[in-house]
């Protein structure tokens, strides 16, 4: 059995869900990325699902929902509200319209769609699987709520709620190894051992 | 009851249907769609909007899943995919901003975005910014990946749910590219009608047969027949109609 991993530069190497595996005793595979954003996430999913794998358990850490790829001259990154500090000045035009580009409703709207089709399409191909955030949370509204009822909560923790996220539980652990404080909390909630 | 529920841009609006409105309550109910939920007895719920993108098609279609469907009654889903220069945009829910078209379940806050619209057609001057870098955020071989990724998951979704559906494009064919080949070499092309062939988009298909298009690339109701007509014949192969 195979531990795959999808996520950002949190996740990435030997962090979490490295000690998870280790936990579980299934190998690892790293699929996290640096500086990705949700919408790379799906779609490294998708890939990784269109292979037919086999044997696998698939854990997802959702990244901050205002990250935005663009593609700056050939240059692929992605563009966030809070930094100011891109190679090109340029890049800071953007900030005039972060309120529209990062629209939390909609920003939400699109996380839980991506996150509802993953766990349909994964329940269906009798993958088991496991989803949390790595660092924010999915805005609640009235306009979010119905996508968000529909998430199965057993295999996402807690989506609505900022410190349920990885970064703030160890921070607020005040953790001396963070990450593998965080791999116990997510042995502890997962059902999937030991192949069942 | 029977419902066919259509997703889309413009083309599934009927804009100009009429030979007017960009969106009005006769263009919804009178398109290809309208056309083939009424020659098989179908109830329509047209869920499209002008301008619309992939990504809001995508998110239509779940946000339908998630918020309207009902397990007793009958669904023939329409996915109507469009062009890969747009995204969507929000306004603010506290602004006095609003986009206001015709459609079933629509939401005026919900904004299409295109490289190179016409800036009067947005309310929001932080809309009107981004418009001259919109390349940078929205680049076209990225858009191919989430494109055939999101017609990836639909599909799967779709028939995990066992939700009869069928899939085109109106504007342009499905780019097939390094980043995306793994995932559309998986579709299926019994329920997405040839979608990396430029002859069999809405579009080009009617042009193909020399029906008159608007200036701004629509069709009348002719064009809307004859489009329908493409359609029901896939539709009877799969016999999702008789």
């Amino acid at each position: 059995m195979k531990l795959v991993s999808f996520g950002d530069e949190l996740v990435k190497g030997k962090a979490s869900p490295y000690f998870l595996a280790q936990m579980l005793k299934f190998d690892f595979v790293d699929m996290s990325s640096d500086d990705t954003c949700n919408q790379q996430i799906f779609r490294d999913v998708i890939k990784f699902l269109c292979e037919e794998p086999r044997d696998v358990f698939i854990l997802i850490g959702w990244t901050s929902g205002n990250r935005l790829e663009i593609n700056w001259n050939n240059k692929k990154f992605t563009y966030r509200p809070d930094v100011h500090d891109y190679y090109d000045n340029g890049i800071n035009v953007l900030h005039d319209s972060d309120n529209i580009l990062f629209n939390d409703i909609l920003v939400g709207q699109h996380r839980a769609s991506e996150a509802y089709v993953l766990q349909e399409i994964l329940t269906s191909k009798d993958i088991p699987y496991y989803m949390y955030n790595t660092q924010d949370c999915i805005h609640f509204n009235e306009k979010t709520y119905l996508y968000l009822r529909s998430l199965n909560g057993k295999n996402y923790h807690n989506p609505l709620n900022k410190e349920s996220s990885m970064k703030y539980f160890t921070q607020r652990e005040e953790s001396k190894n963070p990450d593998l404080d965080w791999a116990n909390f997510l042995y502890d909630k997962i059902s999937y051992k030991d192949g069942k | 009851m029977k419902y066919l529920v259509a997703f889309g841009c413009s083309h599934t609006n009927g804009s100009m249907l009429d030979g007017v409105n960009g969106s009005s309550e006769y263009n919804v109910r009178n398109g290809f769609p309208g056309i083939l939920a009424k020659r098989h007895g179908y109830e329509l719920i047209n869920i499209s909007k002008p301008g619309g993108s992939n990504q809001y098609i995508h998110r239509s279609v779940v946000e339908f899943l998630t918020h309207y469907h009902n397990k007793n009654d009958d669904y023939l889903f329409l996915i109507n995919w469009t062009s890969r220069p747009r995204m969507e945009l929000r306004y603010h829910e506290d602004s006095n901003c609003a986009h206001v078209t015709v459609g079933d379940y629509t939401d005026k806050k919900s904004v299409p975005f295109t490289i190179g619209t016409n800036a009067s057609l947005f309310a929001d001057k932080s809309v009107i910014k981004l418009l001259s870098y919109s390349p940078y955020f929205i680049n076209l071989d990225v858009q191919a990946e989430r494109w055939a990724c999101w017609v990836y998951g639909l599909q799967q979704l779709l028939q995990a749910k066992n939700i009869k559906y069928f899939m085109s494009n109106t504007c342009e064919p499905l780019p097939q590219i390094a980043e995306n080949i793994s995932v559309v070499n998986q579709l299926n092309l019994q329920t997405y009608m040839e979608p990396f062939d430029t002859q069999n988009c809405m579009i080009e298909f009617l042009m193909d047969q020399n029906f008159e298009k608007t200036s701004c690339w629509h069709f009348r109701k002719d064009g809307h027949e004859a489009w329908a007509d493409k359609l029901e014949l896939r539709l009877r192969k799969l016999r999702y109609v008789e």
